[in-house]
């Protein structure tokens, strides 16, 4: 009986490594996602009109859309909760963006030059990828680890 | 804390092993994913996942309008706690603490 039971303990850690080494995410995933963030840095920096400014999120979020169904149709998996996800990965996530938006819209009202919103926008898109493969490899080391 | 229950629904060694896979997601697993990991024939996954359904411990899904028709698994309530539960038996079986599964 204890072996058995041994033996089905290390069955659920043998599906969870394996799960593991199967879930890398797509390059195309994290670079479109950070090219979306990057946009809106980009509206909110050069100020574009309301109009212009609800099409850009329009954009964005048909955009991100697009992407979650990509990802789960290439992927085979979708968690939608936050009990699967590495929760931690995503309020980071939003913090640094958050901060980038205001640091954008600051550029927008205070500075002189426009050269800081490319900047910021490039630091945008770098950082969303280093982000969306932090994620993944924490979500990998935790599905691991819990095995 | 789940009280440790032992499940022979769950039991099975690709029932165990596609729950294992549903609850390490919390979300939603395609048919065909749930088949390379397990590296299991179309024919066997259907079996026992038509098993777990009977049992209430997963939905099946089958969107439309998307092109191919694909199956997605996820799983209920009642099936998380049923795993949980199985899994703090063979944790109490082999002597270890019933953590987080």
């Amino acid at each position: 009986m204890e072996n058995e039971a041994e033996e089905q303990l290390a069955l659920i850690a043998d599906t969870r490594a394996r799960l593991a080494a199967r879930l890398t995410t797509p390059w195309w995933y994290h670079l479109s996602l950070a090219a979306l963030m990057g946009v809106l840095v980009l509206a909110i920096g050069f100020g574009v009109g309301t109009g212009w400014f609800a099409l850009v999120v329009a954009v964005v979020v048909v955009g991100e859309g697009v992407l979650i169904g990509a990802y789960r149709s290439t992927m085979g998996v979708w968690t939608a909760t936050w009990d699967g996800f590495p929760s931690s990965t995503v309020w980071v996530a939003f913090g640094v963006a958050l901060a980038l938006f205001a640091a954008s819209a600051a550029v927008h009202l205070w500075a002189a030059v426009v050269w800081p919103i490319w900047v910021l926008a490039a630091v945008t898109v770098v950082g969303f990828v280093a982000l969306g493969r932090w994620t993944d490899a924490v979500w990998r080391r935790r599905l691991k680890a819990d095995a | 804390m789940t009280d440790p229950a032992f499940d022979e629904v769950v039991h099975a060694p690709q029932r165990l092993r596609t729950m294992a896979l549903l609850v390490a997601v919390a979300g939603q697993v395609e048919f065909a994913t749930i088949r390379d990991v397990l590296s299991v024939a179309d024919s066997v996954l259907s079996k026992h996942l038509k098993v777990l359904r009977d049992a209430g411990y997963i939905e099946l899904r089958k969107p439309t309008g998307q092109g191919r028709v694909r199956t997605w698994v996820q799983l209920t309530p009642a099936g998380g706690q049923a795993y949980t539960a199985h899994v703090a038996a063979l944790r109490e079986i082999v002597g270890r603490t019933p953590d987080a599964v």
